[in-house]
């Protein structure tokens, strides 16, 4: 090792500040190197300087005064930031947090509510695709049958009305899987009473899209029940 | 353990913090009489000038109960009292923002009160007192901090990586330029 790399070592030769091979390199260094032994000696002087001025246990002239003087600036702000009525009790209910086992408490709350919708969201979400999915195939099927233009275009406008509606689709879902249990051969049947039951929602929006909802209309009153 | 630097209360010293989040000023008041000797030391050793010191006792204590809550009890009390020393050691280093300039007439006026106080007779010669000043003129506020947290509080490398938010490379390295200076320094002072 070169007298370079030992002068580091040599400054940071006290406990804990080597590992063990780098305080062994040291020593083996220190055994053939006069000039480095000679900085190594230099520095344990100065640790005895260091040593001196560390044990002078210098402290404030009257640690009473100071302790006093602490509390009282404390107390004083204390006093300026008491609050009454219901900013009390809101901040008195958010310094539950700052203990330990409330914060623990609190963030378990948040992780198992936290499952539990995302648990939800996503069980609605896959039967909702897979309605989405079956719907999509038997209407594919009926058109490949029938030839029906108009039911392309219901399919296409009852499409785009489930993905506006994924976000609200409690409802929607039950009444799709309801119809499409009840009457599983009459895609048709499902997708006019679909469009009635949701005329108004429809129409507000669809409003624009009158090269569609036309046909659907026409649609719906020649196939009503 | 290490030396005498810090008495470990960290038990103790998270009861008293519960207690004082919730209002307790008695139990406060033990905390600061605990470790108020430990952040003066601090904070006289960074500052070299005693009313500044006590201020800054003052100061971090103040800091301390206004943030009692975001206190983590997973961490030592110390290391985050420390911390909060340090950054104000820090800040007030740079609002100076001419640290030799400062270091210079602080040390001037610091010798001269030392004197007055009859403290230079624990400095037992005048290395003491030119180890003292060479510290205030020639290191930066990093290794400056590093070195007194580590040498002079007697701190453990980890402490010293916690409280300073360093790597154990980086305090490593400000240690060695630290020491290193002040060796050279010494040197030069014992040829003066």
């Amino acid at each position: 090792m070169k007298c370079n790399n030992v002068r580091k070592l040599i400054a940071l030769h006290r406990e804990g500040e080597l590992d063990a091979g780098e305080r062994k390199s040291l020593m083996a260094h220190l055994a053939v190197c006069d000039s480095c032994k000679r900085l190594f000696e230099a520095y344990r002087q100065n640790d005895q300087t260091i040593a001196v001025i560390r044990s002078q246990n210098s402290c404030a002239e009257n640690k009473e005064m100071l302790t006093s003087r602490i509390m009282n600036a404390v107390a004083a702000i204390q006093t300026n930031t008491q609050q009454t009525g219901t900013r009390a009790i809101i901040n008195s209910f958010i310094d539950l947090f700052a203990l330990p086992r409330t914060r623990y408490i609190a963030l378990a709350c948040i992780i198992i509510i936290a499952i539990f919708f995302g648990g939800q969201q996503y069980r609605i979400y896959s039967r909702v695709t897979k309605l989405e999915n079956q719907l999509s195939a038997a209407g594919e099927s009926y058109i490949m049958k029938t030839g029906d233009q108009e039911m392309t275009d219901c399919i296409r406008l009852s499409s785009r009305y489930l993905s506006r509606l994924k976000a609200d689709h409690g409802e929607t879902e039950k009444n799709i899987r309801q119809y499409f249990s009840e009457n599983p051969d009459q895609i048709n049947m499902y997708l006019s009473m679909l469009c009635n039951r949701h005329y108004k929602s429809l129409r507000r929006h669809f409003h624009q899209d009158k090269m569609i909802f036309q046909p659907i209309i026409t649609f719906n009153e020649q196939n009503l029940p | 353990m290490r030396g005498h630097a810090i008495v470990d209360h960290a038990d103790d010293d998270h009861d008293l913090i519960r207690k004082s989040i919730r209002g307790d000023l008695s139990s406060f008041r033990k905390l600061v009489e605990r470790h108020q000797h430990y952040i003066y030391r601090l904070a006289f050793r960074t500052l070299l000038n005693k009313e500044e010191a006590e201020d800054m006792v003052q100061d971090t204590f103040i800091k301390v109960w206004l943030n009692l809550r975001h206190f983590d009890f997973r961490g030592k009390f110390t290391t985050w009292i420390y911390r909060i020393t340090v950054n104000q050691c820090i800040d007030k280093l740079k609002r100076m923002n001419r640290l030799a300039d400062y270091a210079a007439s602080s040390m001037e006026n610091n010798l001269d009160r030392l004197n007055d106080q009859n403290e230079m007779k624990r400095l037992e010669d005048k290395d003491m007192a030119a180890f003292i000043k060479m510290q205030a003129d020639h290191l930066s506020p990093k290794q400056r901090l590093v070195f007194i947290l580590r040498d002079l509080q007697d701190l453990s490398i980890e402490e010293v990586c916690q409280i300073m938010k360093m790597t154990k490379g980086s305090v490593k390295t400000n240690l060695y330029l630290a020491r290193n200076t002040i060796r050279l320094n010494l040197i030069k002072t014992g040829e003066g």
